[in-house]
């Protein structure tokens, strides 16, 4: 399922998703569309852009919406803008089968592959550059983050895009028990409380990195 | 002296002058004439008289007491015609003196005070020369050493009185016309009398057998002195009555500037200026709005405040010599206090103009540097990348059939410059104008300053809903130019913005804690904050003492 009020996006983007082995069920132009259409097939992800008429965020209001209906359709949003804020209102309640994405990344057809995949399995998905601003900023008074390793604010960075252990097994090419370490290193340095879900992990890490 | 004591004075002139009368009636030596006699008389009784009044008019001017000491000293000079060998003597050390005096008194008008080191030689020289000098016969003779310090003691006192009257003329030709017209019959009188005592005491030297100049034409110019410090006082009297003149004016439809030239007249003094008090900026401004400096203490001009119902409204920069007369000065700003504060209103109405059409061509000279600087980023960086894809893209075609692996690398850089491109679009246009701000309000916007800041920022956000959009744009782009500043100058460890919603006013306030020492006046970022809060009907203001941190503080009214 794909709203975006650009047809040549959406074509595109459609396209892209197609040759990568997805079934596009259905296009929307508009967020009314969009509502009428995830309602009709409840498709399995519904890829939203957040600049929807007539408001600028009118993607975002559809997101939430389709979340609130339709808790089983999961909601990956695109969207322009890097800033952390968006991401924290699309991600507060729940981050489960839920994803913000910059929209560039429809030019890296693997990335948005797994993106969809992972919101679709009921994972949680967050743009590398958001992250990357959260755990990068600069913080008050004693920041924890500097007792992490190198390693770990990878680990950590790679939690809150939204990765499964073995995702990061994979993509920093250690093993998934060595992945483990890490976290539990991570949450205890941090003081989390240990989650075994995955969203509510990003949950708790978003969390900490917002405060 | 209290008025009794003055009185009693007064008195004991009119007792001395009675005691003479019946001294002269009973004349054994006929000494004097009785017209001498009652020219006497009339002389040291007006100055007598003329002391007296100027004493109860202005008692902390000693012109009023001298004018008394030289009617007494001249007086009791005549008692020298005396049998008694006691009160003759002392007549006649006293009769001279009172020449020493009467110099004192033309000297030290009009203040009372002598105000130079030559005047107040030549006081005290005259003071030696006439009580001292010329009695020398009294105590060593009349022959050989005393006789001959006599005659020299009319040297001495032809040159003092030479030099006082020069003194004179120099301070005449040295006053402002306000000056000159309020004493010119007592200085030219003055001068007369003093160079007549010069040549009166060259003669005595010279012991010439004709003198050059009768004693009579001196003692009329003495007898004029007391008459001639009337004069003054009722030219102040006369102008005076100009301040009524002057309210009748007021009272008159007046073309603006005809206020000044009033004033002017009715002080005497054409060089006066006025100055009006802004308040608000707290500087004086003249009629057309622009900047006036006060004059310094102790130059030629002084400036006198005028308030009204305790505010201050203008200052009168005038010529010193008005401050001679401070209650004409009172009367004439208190009639033009009301005149002056309207005058005043228009003087801030073309202060604020003029401050307002400055502040305008910035905002215009900001956004047009603002479109040149995303012009150049377009151009610099968007447009060069576009056309670098659209070559890769080209080369890619032509490569297609005949490379294709090498099609695929110029692919792979077509698609990296655009993401790089993408990236840039999109901090060009949050730049431009925060998509937050627009769709989620002032409070996450500021979170997210915060969020990409380098260096640490609390955010302490407490507005209930929506503002104004220009209310909030105008806040966040005060913070983000006091967060934009702090990290380039503040070399601050962290940062501290606090919004707050308050009677219809938002309350920006951004803190640093870094090294303070931010002029408000210079750099084009502070000056273009404080030209768009004021521009939203705001204020804005600068607190940064050297080494103690930055506050921006700026308040917007919302409603």
């Amino acid at each position: 399922m794909l709203a975006d009020d650009s047809v040549l996006l959406r074509e595109g983007v459609a396209r892209l998703l197609a040759e990568a082995g997805f079934q596009v069920i259905g296009q929307a132009g508009d967020a009314d569309e969009l509502l009428r259409q995830v309602a009709m097939h409840q498709p399995d992800v519904a890829i939203v852009d957040i600049r929807m008429p007539p408001e600028t965020d009118g993607g975002l209001r559809a997101a939430r919406e389709i979340r609130l209906a339709h808790p089983r359709v999961g909601v990956l949003v695109l969207s322009q803008y890097a800033r952390p804020s968006y991401a924290f209102e699309l991600l507060s309640d729940s981050a489960e089968r839920v994803g913000y994405l910059l929209k560039d990344r429809v030019a890296d057809l693997d990335a948005l592959a797994d993106a969809v995949r992972r919101v679709g399995s009921g994972g949680s998905v967050l743009d590398p550059v958001v992250v990357s601003q959260l755990v990068g900023r600069p913080r008050q008074g004693h920041d924890a983050l500097e007792n992490l390793s190198e390693r770990e604010r990878e680990v950590l960075a790679l939690m809150a895009e939204g990765r499964s252990n073995q995702a990061i097994s994979e993509r920093l090419v250690i093993t998934e028990r060595t992945v483990e370490k890490h976290v539990n290193s991570i949450f205890a340095k941090l003081r989390l409380p240990a989650s075994p879900e995955d969203h509510r992990r990003v949950l708790a890490v978003l969390a900490y990195l917002r405060a | 002296m209290k008025v009794g004591g003055r009185l009693a004075l007064g008195l004991t002139a009119v007792a001395i002058g009675g005691a003479e009368t019946a001294l002269f009636l009973a004349d054994a030596r006929n000494a004097f004439s009785a017209v001498e006699v009652l020219l006497s008389l009339l002389a040291g009784w007006s100055f007598i008289g003329s002391g007296l009044v100027a004493w109860a008019r202005r008692p902390e001017n000693r012109t009023g007491p001298l004018m008394v000491l030289v009617g007494v000293t001249f007086l009791a000079g005549l008692l020298n015609a005396a049998e008694h060998p006691v009160v003759q003597t002392l007549g006649a050390w006293v009769r001279p003196l009172h020449l020493a005096v009467f110099m004192h008194l033309l000297l030290a008008f009009p203040g009372g005070r002598l105000d130079s080191r030559l005047a107040r030689g030549l006081v005290v020289a005259a003071y030696l020369d006439l009580g001292v000098l010329y009695h020398a016969p009294l105590l060593l003779g009349d022959e050989g050493v005393g006789r001959t310090l006599s005659e020299w003691s009319f040297a001495v006192g032809a040159a003092v009185f030479l030099a006082a009257s020069a003194l004179l003329l120099q301070r005449w030709r040295a006053g402002s016309r306000a000056w000159r017209r309020a004493v010119a019959p007592l200085l030219w009188t003055g001068a007369l009398a003093l160079a007549l005592l010069a040549v009166f005491n060259a003669d005595q030297f010279l012991s010439r057998p004709v003198r050059a100049v009768p004693m009579w034409a001196f003692r009329l110019a003495f007898i004029a002195i007391p008459f001639a410090f009337l004069a003054v006082l009722l030219r102040v009297r006369l102008a005076r009555a100009s301040v009524a003149e002057l309210v009748v004016e007021l009272e008159e439809a007046r073309p603006s500037g005809s206020l000044r030239d009033a004033l002017a007249r009715a002080l005497g003094d054409p060089s006066l200026t006025v100055a009006y008090w802004l308040s608000d900026q707290e500087r004086y401004v003249d009629l057309e709005g622009q900047p006036v400096e006060l004059p310094a203490d102790g130059q030629g001009r002084m400036a006198t405040m005028v308030e009204r119902e305790g505010r201050r409204v203008a200052a009168i920069v005038h010529d010193r010599a008005l401050s001679d007369d401070p209650g004409l000065l009172r009367a004439a700003t208190a009639a033009a206090a009301l005149a002056l504060d309207n005058e005043r209103l228009q003087a801030e109405l073309r202060a604020r103009f003029d401050e307002l059409k400055a502040s305008r061509t910035r905002i215009v000279e900001a956004a047009d540097q603002e479109r040149k600087r995303i012009e150049r980023n377009l151009h610099d960086g968007t447009q060069q990348r576009l056309t670098s894809i659209a070559l890769a893209l080209g080369l890619a075609e032509s490569q297609l059939s005949s490379d294709p692996r090498a099609a695929g690398v110029s692919v792979r850089q077509a698609k990296q410059a655009l993401e790089t491109a993408l990236a840039e679009l999109r901090d060009l246009s949050h730049g431009i104008h925060p998509s937050v701000l627009t769709t989620r309000g002032l409070g996450p916007a500021l979170e997210d300053l915060a969020y990409t800041a380098p260096l640490p920022v609390t955010v302490a956000a407490e507005l209930n809903g929506r503002l104004p959009e220009r209310v909030e744009a105008g806040a966040y782009y005060a913070v983000a130019e006091g967060l934009a500043n702090i990290a380039k100058h503040a070399q601050a460890s962290t940062a501290t913005v606090a919004v707050a919603c308050e009677h219809g006013r938002v309350l920006l306030r951004v803190r640093d804690d870094g090294v303070g020492g931010a002029d408000p006046t210079r750099g084009s970022g502070l000056r273009g904050l404080a030209d768009r809060m004021q521009a939203l009907g705001g204020t804005f203001e600068v607190d940064s003492p050297p080494g103690r941190g930055t506050e921006l503080r700026a308040a917007i009214p919302c409603e």
